[in-house]
């Protein structure tokens, strides 16, 4: 008993010492995993994107209300022929306090549209053909033709710019030493455990950013994140658990910043006899309840879609694209009986047994397939494994959890277009449909607004006719932030992912 | 002269074998991460975008993946030999360094864990063995076989619910640099140490109590007892000590198999160990990690195995002879 009770003395002891000796103004953010690379080229997911955007600015980037603001360029003009984009860069400076100049602007597009390189955006980017360096502060990108999605391209996480002399030095190991002109200066990067950031001086906002230390820290398992905030250990974390938002939200502390991003859905294998045929896919598009995988996989969290997963107030919505389909089973059969598959038939899903809200979908959607005779054997390998199959279009039909990588609705041309490459992953593979690439690439080059939109409302019609992918959900993305934690922005719909940019705006009491 | 010799020959042949346990390991580890499926290049590249047929082939070759993989394993065992444990296919970094940082972090739980496992452990079998068929020897009893049972990971997450969601005493999870901040260092290996080794505890337990059962009807104590001895002195001067033999058995054994504990207890305290690379590394597909942190807890584990057994060899001649 004397030692139960010393034990507890010295647990209370120990309790009692506290952590508040550090830094006022610090802010914990932990994230759901440790970045891979410091690449800033290489998107390599969400977790790298939080601390990127502490730490490097673009030319423009993605503002927290979702429109584009200007960073290292002070303005920019299209040229009226649209054949190229003419930046004006302000008086800012890198981390390493060199000023930021057209010659890096040069260096840091360049490397990302190399023919040899693996940035991740470097088909987008090779639109570009040639940049020159006008003054020490004016870059003008020449185009090959006109590219309405260019300059959302270039407010991606992974065009940011770098000095000329960094990637000079650096390229072969970028993780040593990242320089920027963010917020945030890199302080040093402890595997398996954080990224620390520190207040960069001289960045070009006035007054900002407010924390004097950003600490990412790495929290893989999701359980230890969401414990990790309720102590305080952390300030902010990244994928809250559906099965958390409710109960993180009934404490005091704690509140949540929700949105929808993602959305749920399938790919087809468009070379798997049965999933050729628009009926068939269009049947299991009226076949399934949403409802089953939002309560199945996400807790009763989550926004049906019944047409295609475009957000509300981007371009190519409108009512009756979203409405398109019902759930309807009597619809379903009928479909599938005028393909010639009556008696159903028998195919492969493939998820991954790695997220568990992606194995989930897979078993709603077998469940809500059965129903019109349609026998779904499930495929669930680790991510990894399922990655493998997804680029060599190693399955019947595959369950898709993504989103457009830009607001501008050029992110269709990833999902759609048929061209030289038919396996991606995002598209169903094989799939290819003239007038719909004839579509994307009209919109893309067009600069004139109301021509864009009709070419969208007509390519929407198509794609919903065709339907080659076919969307269930909106999923939540949730952030949750300690009360005391002010100005972070969850920011809206596609680009949730990118809202590290808010790092800059928060506070702390 | 002779005994020296069976000394030396005893110690020789259990270096050969934990030499050759730790080549087939080498062996064993490169060969499964190449017959395991998925492509670490695809996760490289990312999962947002489509990389071309190119761009993969590309990054495949500068990574070296694009060799035949016999060549791989002859460079890999060289350079395994010289202490190079190559670079992260993702990150390029040290692997012998992100290697030499993490494994003193789980070194450094084990060792709480069995100084923990220890200190509830002993006691609770003496007294358990002194109270042999009264209330308090079944109550003891019993709660060692809850604590044999009870999985790692619902004791931990119950002592996370106690300690730090309702009282708030101790952290959750992470981790501190000693050198940084010492105190809160030693708070956040509480809960982690304790989980890891609340199992222990309780085979420390019964190992004790059967031990000391044992001594307790020895001749000898009873000797002692006639001859008028303090009943606290037999227990802890002469019975403890001879008890204690088997016990220190079980520590040593055991401190292999906590290696194990420590995959689901790191996790889920986000200890920065080796446990928490190396899962890690197997979801990216970096195969150099993933053998480099495989070959070092194989290589920890042998070599407490090897050092278990050289000073029982040492100790106890029975076993040296039987052995060789």
């Amino acid at each position: 008993m004397r030692k139960l009770i010393a034990t507890g003395l010295l647990a209370a002891a120990l309790a009692s010492y506290s952590t508040a000796g550090m830094a006022q103004s610090t802010v914990y953010f932990g994230i759901s995993g440790e970045p891979t690379t410091m690449d800033p080229m290489m998107q390599t997911g969400t977790t790298f994107r939080t601390v990127k955007l502490g730490i490097h600015r673009g030319l423009v980037n993605y503002d927290v209300d979702g429109s584009i603001s200007h960073e290292l360029a002070e303005s920019y003009e299209v040229a009226p022929d649209g054949l190229s984009i003419t930046f004006a860069l302000r008086d800012a400076l890198f981390h390493d306090g060199s000023p930021v100049t057209a010659a890096d602007v040069k260096a840091s597009l360049d490397r990302i549209r190399d023919p040899e390189g693996a940035a991740s955006f470097r088909n987008e980017l090779s639109a570009i053909t040639d940049i020159e360096v006008v003054d020490n502060k004016t870059v003008r990108l020449v185009l090959d033709q006109p590219n309405a999605a260019m300059i959302h391209y270039l407010a991606l996480p992974e065009s940011v710019i770098m000095p000329a002399s960094w990637i000079e030095a650096f390229e072969a190991d970028p993780n040593v030493a990242p320089i920027g002109a963010g917020p945030f200066r890199f302080v040093n990067w402890t595997r398996g455990r954080e990224i620390v950031a520190e207040r960069f001086e001289d960045y070009y906002k006035e007054g900002k950013p407010h924390l004097d230390e950003v600490h990412y820290v790495f929290y893989g398992d999701e359980n230890a994140r969401v414990n990790a905030i309720r102590t305080g250990d952390v300030d902010i974390i990244d994928y809250v658990p559906a099965r958390e938002l409710e109960a993180l939200e009934a404490e005091a502390e704690i509140r949540t910043e929700r949105t929808f991003g993602p959305f749920m859905g399938l790919q087809f294998n468009t070379q798997f006899e049965p999933f050729s045929h628009p009926e068939v896919r269009q049947a299991i598009a009226y076949a399934v309840d949403r409802a089953v995988i939002i309560n199945t996989a996400f807790n009763g969290i989550g926004t049906p879609i019944y047409g295609l997963a475009i957000p509300e107030g981007y371009m190519g919505y409108s009512e009756e694209t979203t409405n398109y389909f019902t759930h309807d089973v009597e619809r379903a059969r009928e479909l599938l009986a005028e393909a010639g598959y009556a008696d159903g038939f028998e195919a492969r899903l493939l998820a991954s047994a790695q997220y568990s809200f992606h194995q989930n979908t897979a078993v709603a959607i077998q469940s809500e397939l059965a129903k019109i005779g349609i026998t779904v054997t499930l495929d669930l390998p680790d991510w990894a494994n399922r990655m493998s199959k997804a680029s060599v279009a190693d399955y019947d039909f595959m369950v898709m959890g993504s989103l457009g990588e830009i607001t501008d609705p050029d992110w269709l041309s990833n999902y759609y277009y048929g061209g030289t490459q038919l396996v991606r992953n995002n598209n169903s593979a094989y799939f290819q449909d003239d007038r719909i690439d004839e579509l994307l690439d009209q919109a893309r080059v067009s600069t004139d607004q109301e021509e864009r939109e009709a070419l969208y409302a007509e390519f929407a019609d198509r794609a919903l006719e065709l339907s080659p992918l076919v969307f269930y959900m909106w999923r939540d993305q949730s952030y949750a932030v300690r009360e005391n934690v002010q100005g972070f922005t969850n920011m809206p719909a596609f680009l949730s992912f990118q809202s590290g940019f808010s790092i800059e705006n928060v506070t702390v009491e | 002269m002779n005994a020296l010799a069976g000394i030396l020959a005893f110690v020789v042949q259990k270096l050969a074998t934990a030499l050759t346990q730790l080549f087939v390991v080498a062996t064993l580890v490169f060969s499964i991460m190449y017959i395991m499926p998925g492509d670490p290049v695809l996760l490289l590249l990312g999962s947002e975008s489509s990389p071309s047929p190119e761009t993969i082939a590309a990054m495949r070759s500068r990574l070296g993946l694009d060799q035949p993989v016999l060549t791989q394993y002859v460079s890999w065992l060289t350079d395994v030999v010289r202490f190079d444990l190559g670079n992260s296919i993702l990150g390029g970094y040290s692997v012998g360094q992100v290697v030499a940082d993490n494994l003193p972090r789980t070194l450094e739980l084990g060792l709480a864990a069995i100084v923990i496992a220890s200190l509830i452990g002993v006691p609770v079998g003496i007294a358990a063995a002194l109270n042999r068929g009264t209330l308090v020897d079944t109550a003891l009893t019993s709660m060692t076989t809850i604590g044999i049972s009870v999985p790692v990971y619902i004791l931990g997450a119950l002592l996370i619910i106690l300690f730090s969601l309702q009282l708030g005493w101790l952290p959750s999870s992470g981790y501190m640099d000693i050198g940084r901040n010492a105190p809160e260092h030693f708070r956040r290996l509480v809960l982690p140490a304790f989980t890891l080794g609340f199992g222990l505890a309780a085979s420390i337990a019964r190992m004790t109590r059967s031990s000391m059962l044992e001594i307790l009807n020895r001749d000898f104590i009873r000797a002692l007892r006639a001859k008028g001895m303090s009943e606290r002195r037999i227990i802890w001067q002469h019975a403890l000590r001879n008890a204690s033999i088997p016990v220190v058995t079980i520590i040593g054994l055991q401190l292999g198999n906590l290696m194990g504990g420590t995959v689901l207890v790191e996790a889920m305290f986000n200890w920065p160990g080796l446990s928490t690379l190396l899962v890690d590394a197997v979801s990216s597909r970096d195969y150099p990690v993933v053998q480099g942190s495989v070959l070092a807890i194989a290589a920890l584990f042998i070599f407490i195995n090897l050092a278990v057994e050289l000073i029982y060899g040492l100790l106890d001649p029975r076993i040296r002879r039987r052995r060789t």
